[in-house]
């Protein structure tokens, strides 16, 4: 994943590198302490990264876009699987099964969305108030399930 | 029921945000699609998370065991369905797990599954097995839920039996019939002196080749059989420990291999628990009584407790006149040795088994360490004088040296030093 976006950021290279690195050295660090909830933060580094690389490129659509997501997700699911695995609780086979069977199913779920956000966005579907309308609401909505995943209980 | 979420659930919620903020300021579509697969896995995981319902029982093979033995444990498990139950068997120290312990498993809608959990019995005494700590999860760790449920099983371990050769014989027998052979003489089968004749005696009795001899009636005369009473003395004021061995366990094993063995020949014992909790069992006979002491010694624990004590506190019943007291003790408390010298003083048959803490006590690395060490065992020496000196058979004994040994060391000690009578 940092390699990709070093390998694609020509002029940013030092600040994509840097968060990418730190990125990465993070990871390194959540793996080894088991330290789950730093995974988070390595991700939304490796975002960011990419998410300066892509500004600096200018308006070229970057069609690996679903890939980088999805790479993303997985990373951050198998460093916290990995975690996970730390406490030394034997787990039937049929465990890991359907963790693996899930995380499958998420990663072509997802690649299915993102895929499907980047083909809509090169239609010539237009623009207006109701497409700037509509990402406001999908936004608004994303900031109400983290809210309410915020809540105890 | 606790539900925690995992801490990278927000995170995402939080990163498809930021990344669809970012997307619809920056007018990039690709952030879009970062920001998809966090936002479809935080609204995937919180709409499929459901508290599991679970059933746990858990059930042992058996109730009691022995020391070293294995029982079985089985958790029955139900549940409408969950990916993956961690299922964590809480054991009391003394009892150990020898499969793994917790255990994860998968369990499909109305599934019953079965957990054999083998428990080895480590260390005597009384315990709850349980309750289970169960944590089940979704398919990816979003969500957990913690509980504690299915109750838990009692399980008594009993401490193992030391085979004893001899036993200690008291000084003076009780009117009730036994296996032990009286000193006095009456009727009995050990033959014991002969007598001249005297009204009343039986035919039977006569001993003819000493009436041919003598030319008048002669009989002979024997030591009766009876019991004896046996009051085993714990002391329990303080526990010398060192690697999960300790002077209480050793005291435990021993009365226990005593009560045993007295029980076996019609004696009867008591039990008197000499510590910061105070307990006695009036002497008794028959298995019943052997269950009162093993029971009795499985709650036996050490309290810490300041109150002075001696024993005036025991009920007189607790120890009936020509008792052996046999008095199990680390002679580690300064309220123990008192105690045993007033029932020495009181008329007691007296032996003091000492329950060497020596093996549980680290002699120390610098040169005052040794010092005070070598010092405490010259003092242990002298608290044996003093005991010797009242005519009390003391000896010392070691973990890992069979019982046998001090017991043949006091007979020894009471062939050839037998107590002044009062």
């Amino acid at each position: 994943m940092l390699a990709y976006v070093l390998a694609r950021s020509d002029r940013a290279t030092p600040a994509t590198g840097a968060l990418g690195a730190a990125g990465a050295l993070l990871l390194l660090v959540a793996l080894v302490r088991a330290h789950a909830a730093v995974v988070p933060w390595t991700v939304g580094l490796l975002a960011t990264a990419y998410g300066i690389s892509l500004v600096v490129r200018g308006r070229h659509l970057d069609e690996a876009a679903p890939l980088v997501a999805v790479g993303l997700l997985l990373c951050g699911e198998l460093a916290s699987w990995s975690i996970d695995e730390r406490l030394a609780i034997p787990a039937e086979a049929a465990v890991w099964r359907a963790r693996a069977l899930a995380l499958g199913a998420l990663a072509l779920g997802s690649l299915v969305v993102a895929s499907l956000a980047v083909a809509l966005s090169a239609a010539p579907a237009g623009a207006g108030l109701a497409w700037t309308v509509l990402g406001a609401a999908s936004a608004v909505a994303v900031v109400a399930a983290a809210v309410l995943l915020r809540r105890p209980g | 029921m606790t539900r925690h979420v995992a801490p990278r659930l927000p995170a995402y919620a939080a990163i498809a945000a930021a990344a669809l903020l970012a997307g619809l300021a920056l007018g990039r579509v690709e952030l879009v699609a970062i920001a998809s697969p966090f936002a479809l896995a935080a609204v995937a995981a919180s709409a499929i998370a459901r508290a599991p319902k679970l059933h746990l029982r858990v059930d042992l093979d058996r109730e009691r065991a022995l020391e070293s033995e294995t029982v079985g444990a089985s958790i029955e498990l139900t549940a409408d369905a969950a990916e993956r139950v961690d299922v964590f068997l809480q054991l009391p120290d003394g009892i150990a797990a020898t499969a793994p312990n917790p255990r994860a498993i998968a369990i499909a809608a109305g599934e019953a599954r079965t957990l054999e959990v083998p428990l080895r019995c480590a260390r005597w005494g009384a315990y709850l097995v349980g309750p289970p700590l169960v944590r089940a999860r979704d398919l990816l760790g979003f969500y957990s839920w913690e509980m504690r449920i299915g109750g838990s099983a009692p399980l008594r371990v009993y401490p193992t039996v030391e085979a004893l050769h001899a036993l200690l014989p008291p000084l003076d027998t009780q009117v009730f019939v036994g296996n032990q052979v009286s000193r006095t003489k009456g009727d009995g089968i050990e033959f014991s002196d002969i007598r001249a004749w005297a009204p009343g005696d039986r035919p039977r009795r006569i001993n003819w080749r000493a009436t041919a001899r003598r030319g008048e009636l002669w009989v002979n005369e024997q030591h009766p059989e009876r019991n004896t009473d046996v009051v085993l003395f714990l002391d329990t004021f303080t526990d010398a420990r060192l690697g999960g061995r300790g002077t209480l366990d050793l005291t435990v094993r021993a009365a226990t291999s005593l009560a045993h063995r007295y029980l076996q020949r019609k004696d009867r014992v008591g039990l008197v628990s000499f510590g910061g909790f105070l307990s006695w069992l009036l002497p008794a006979s028959g298995t019943r009584q052997l269950y009162r002491i093993v029971d009795s010694l499985l709650q036996m624990d050490i309290v810490l407790s300041f109150a002075a004590r001696d024993v005036d506190v025991l009920p007189p019943r607790s120890l009936p006149p020509k008792a052996l007291v046999l008095a199990l003790t680390p002679l580690l408390d300064p309220r123990t040795p008192p105690a045993l010298l007033d029932l020495r003083a009181r008329g007691f048959d007296l032996v003091v088994v000492e329950v060497s803490p020596v093996p549980f006590v680290d002699e120390g690395a610098g040169e005052l360490e040794r010092f005070s060490y070598r010092l405490w065992r010259l003092s242990r020496e002298a608290m044996r004088a003093r005991y010797q000196e009242a005519g009390i058979p003391v000896v010392e004994w070691l973990d890992g040296v069979p019982l046998n040994v001090p017991l043949e060391e006091v007979a020894a000690f009471r062939r050839y030093a037998r107590p002044a009578r009062a």
